[in-house]
């Protein structure tokens, strides 16, 4: 019962914010005076201003039609022109969306694991042609933790209601230069549903890499400059607002697996310290790309931390003590794009000089060795029969100092990846499957999807993640998360 | 008032023994071009575009778009509406193209096939140019409801253009575009297209609205209207797969 009134709470607090009518009425106009005529109704407006100018005009219409309130021509004018002061004074555009994420385990005891609202706003605008700005942000409430005692008090502290501040920075552009400041998203790498050369941005994988991608990275404060002269850009980023993979507390859905020989139980795991903000700590790195006859090829440098700690250990008594740690670590990147007939071909590789690997040798002092190892992806995309699109993706990390001692690697581990998708009924229905197999320890992902637009607004999809496979890989260490779920978006 | 009107006649006389004969000296590949000009202002452009797509028993599919055009080969189409789709954006440059998905947040290389994918293709939207792209041919001239028109063929010389071939029906006094066949690389006829609302856009008449029906599927059309047109000096840069996640609406 509590609850639902925080949910109807929450709906209501978006639909006054969807609708903007706060926005409006709170915001300051340009007149005292200034008067917005505001009806508030349930049918939220693709083009706010666009609707806005619709009930001036009916409210224009009613005022004519009933002498009582009857105002002179000028006084209308008067009025849209003052409302136009105010759209040109506010510079904005809000959009976003409301969405609903629900998940039902697939196996015994089919547990209800996810049944989160989310609210997602959007504004943007421009103080002139070459200065723009963008904030965003959004609020979670998972139901779940209200019907359910499928998860801990930990669990429910870490992701029952989070607010977040997303994307938000400001643009500038002057001749080839275009510079970022802010809160930001930095994407490199040309791989589909997996993340390669996409190495800038700490992910959250408190749902591992189901969620959208645009939703797995966090958006860290910083800088990104570019310089575009012809078919060559480059780019410099200082990232000093640095974050780190989230992983969730123990008991969430995708808990991650220590690095731990079978049959060892007893073990103490103390928190990492992350590195703090600061120019010091700074994630630095360069990307440069040229396109040349059609091939689009980049290079890229990132001196950076480990998104996620490394796995110091000590051994007391038979007791591991795991004392994590965040290291400096270097990336070097290559990428490149080509289409040869209607075949579009894409690659990445991404070599990390001095990688620290968790070792299975209770001899060793502290757990870990160095190595460098390289992952490279090779991918193509067509269409067939100019509907089904179809993406094939191989991939590899290759390991040069393996030693057998490594824990849950090989030398080299392939894997591959398929996605398949087509869309139906002038694009309202859109069917989806994207499998990812590992074939070290063989494992897998299936991951069917059906989408149908309702109206122009909104959608709803029902689809399930499959996990199956080894238990010594990841796919298969989940496959006891496998789950159904649905969702339903709508955007504004 | 006599003088005036005699000195009028005798300059509408010059004019039309000197220009007579340069337009019937035009080739059809000169034809082309100042239908181009007519389709579409040489100058960089931005432009709102709206497609409505109807399909027998289906319902109808409308969308917006933003459009950028730079040059003949670099093209912009960004999706405004509806919601679902909103943010979406296709960069065209010549040969290569790239798709930008919101959820994605990068911009993903597709082929030209993608690119043609759908109700309309985004060649149709963008409205780009046929000189330069095709070779053409003059077949006939056609009178129809007493106007005299050229009918063209125009055959590809690229690999990126969005037909194989095209019969275009153009006005011999303005050189209007009034219709057009398309047909696939393979020879297959796909659609027709008819050019109509002449309204002044960008300081001039042109077509606001294209009516595209689909050669097989009877009842199957799309209509792309230009609301708006305005002259806009583009960077080149924002041409680029590095600029489609700082597009604007």
């Amino acid at each position: 019962m509590k609850n639902q009134k925080l949910f109807c709470l929450i709906f209501v607090v978006a639909f006054v914010l969807m609708s903007r009518a706060v926005w409006a009425e709170d915001a300051a106009p340009p007149n005292d005076d200034f008067v917005m005529p505001v009806i508030v109704d349930k049918k939220a407006p693709t083009s706010y201003i666009q609707k806005m100018l619709i009930r001036l005009d009916e409210f224009e219409k009613n005022l004519r039609q009933n002498q009582k309130y009857l105002i002179v021509e000028d006084q209308l004018a008067d009025l849209k022109k003052k409302y136009e002061d105010f759209q040109d004074w506010a510079h904005i555009k809000i959009h976003g969306s409301l969405e609903n994420q629900s998940a039902i385990k697939m196996y015994q005891p089919n547990s209800v694991t996810k049944l989160r609202n989310q609210i997602y706003l959007t504004g943007s605008g421009e103080f002139s042609p070459t200065f723009k700005y963008f904030v965003s942000g959004r609020f979670n409430y998972d139901s779940v933790f209200a019907v359910s005692d499928h998860y801990n008090a930990g669990v429910e502290s870490d992701q029952k209601a989070e607010l977040e501040l997303r994307d938000t920075y400001i643009d500038y552009s002057t001749g080839p230069w275009d510079i970022r400041l802010g809160k930001q998203q930095v994407v490199w790498g040309e791989a589909v549903g997996l993340f390669y050369a996409d190495v800038v941005n700490a992910k959250d994988l408190r749902e591992f890499i189901l969620p959208d991608f645009e939703f797995i990275r966090i958006p860290e404060w910083g800088a990104s400059v570019e310089f575009t002269q012809g078919d060559f850009n480059s780019q410099l980023i200082v990232l000093p607002g640095v974050e780190f993979d989230k992983t969730g507390v123990p008991g969430t859905e995708f808990t991650y697996p220590l690095p731990l020989p079978n049959n060892v139980t007893p073990f103490t795991v103390t928190d990492p310290k992350e590195p703090k903000y600061g120019f010091d700590n700074s994630k630095i790195g360069t990307r440069v790309s040229y396109l040349i006859n059609g091939l689009d090829v980049g290079a890229f440098f990132l001196n950076s931390w480990t998104s996620s700690p490394v796995m110091y250990r000590t051994i007391n008594a038979g007791v591991y003590n795991f004392n994590p740690d965040y290291e400096r670590q270097n990336i070097f990147g290559v990428t490149f794009s080509k289409e040869i007939n209607d075949y579009v071909c894409k690659g990445e590789a991404v070599y990390y000089p001095d990688a620290r690997f968790s070792v299975n040798d209770p001899t060793d002092f502290d757990g870990i060795k160095e190595s460098g190892y390289v992952d490279y992806l090779l991918g193509v995309d067509h269409i067939f029969f100019n509907k089904w699109d179809v993406n094939v993706q191989y991939t590899q990390r290759w390991i040069m100092d393996f030693e057998n001692t490594f824990m849950n690697e090989e030398e080299f581990s392939n894997g591959f990846s398929f996605r398949l998708s087509r869309n139906w009924f002038s694009r309202k229905l859109t069917t989806e499957f994207l499998a990812i197999a590992e074939l070290r320890a063989p494992g897998f992902l299936y991951r069917p999807k059906v989408s149908y637009a309702l109206t122009d607004n909104l959608k709803m999809a029902v689809g399930a993640d499959v996990f199956s496979g080894n238990s010594s890989g990841l796919f298969g260490y989940f496959r006891n998360q496998s789950r159904w779920y649905t969702e339903l978006t709508y955007k504004f | 008032m006599k003088k005036n009107s005699m000195m009028f006649i005798v300059m509408f006389g010059l004019a039309c023994v000197f220009v007579s004969p340069v337009l019937a000296q035009l080739t059809p590949d000169e034809i082309v071009e100042k239908v181009d000009e007519i389709r579409n202002p040489s100058y960089d452009n931005k432009s709102d575009v709206s497609v409505v797509s109807y399909k027998p028993n289906r319902p109808d599919h409308a969308t917006r778009y933003a459009v950028w055009i730079k040059g003949k080969d670099k093209t912009i189409v960004k999706t405004t509406e509806p919601e679902n789709e909103r943010g979406q954006a296709l960069l065209m440059r010549e040969n290569d193209f790239w798709g930008f998905f919101p959820e994605v947040s990068k911009p993903i290389r597709i082929s030209l096939q993608q690119r043609l994918n759908g109700d309309v293709a985004n060649g149709d939207i963008a409205r780009t140019n046929f000189s330069g792209d095709y070779s053409a041919k003059l077949l006939r001239t056609e009178k129809i409801s007493g106007k005299d028109f050229y009918v063209l063929e125009l055959l590809s010389n690229k690999d990126s253009t969005t037909y194989g071939k095209v019969i275009l029906w153009v006005m011999t006094e303005n050189f209007w575009p009034v219709k057009a066949e398309f047909y696939a690389i393979s020879g297959r006829y796909l659609k027709s297209c008819s050019y109509e609302d002449y309204k002044t856009i960008a300081g001039r008449l042109r077509p606001s609205k294209l009516v595209l029906k689909d050669a097989v599927v009877k009842g199957q059309y799309s209509v792309i209207t230009y609301n708006d047109m305005v002259q806009a000096e583009i960077p080149e840069k924002n041409f680029t797969k590095e600029y489609l996640n700082k597009l604007s609406d």
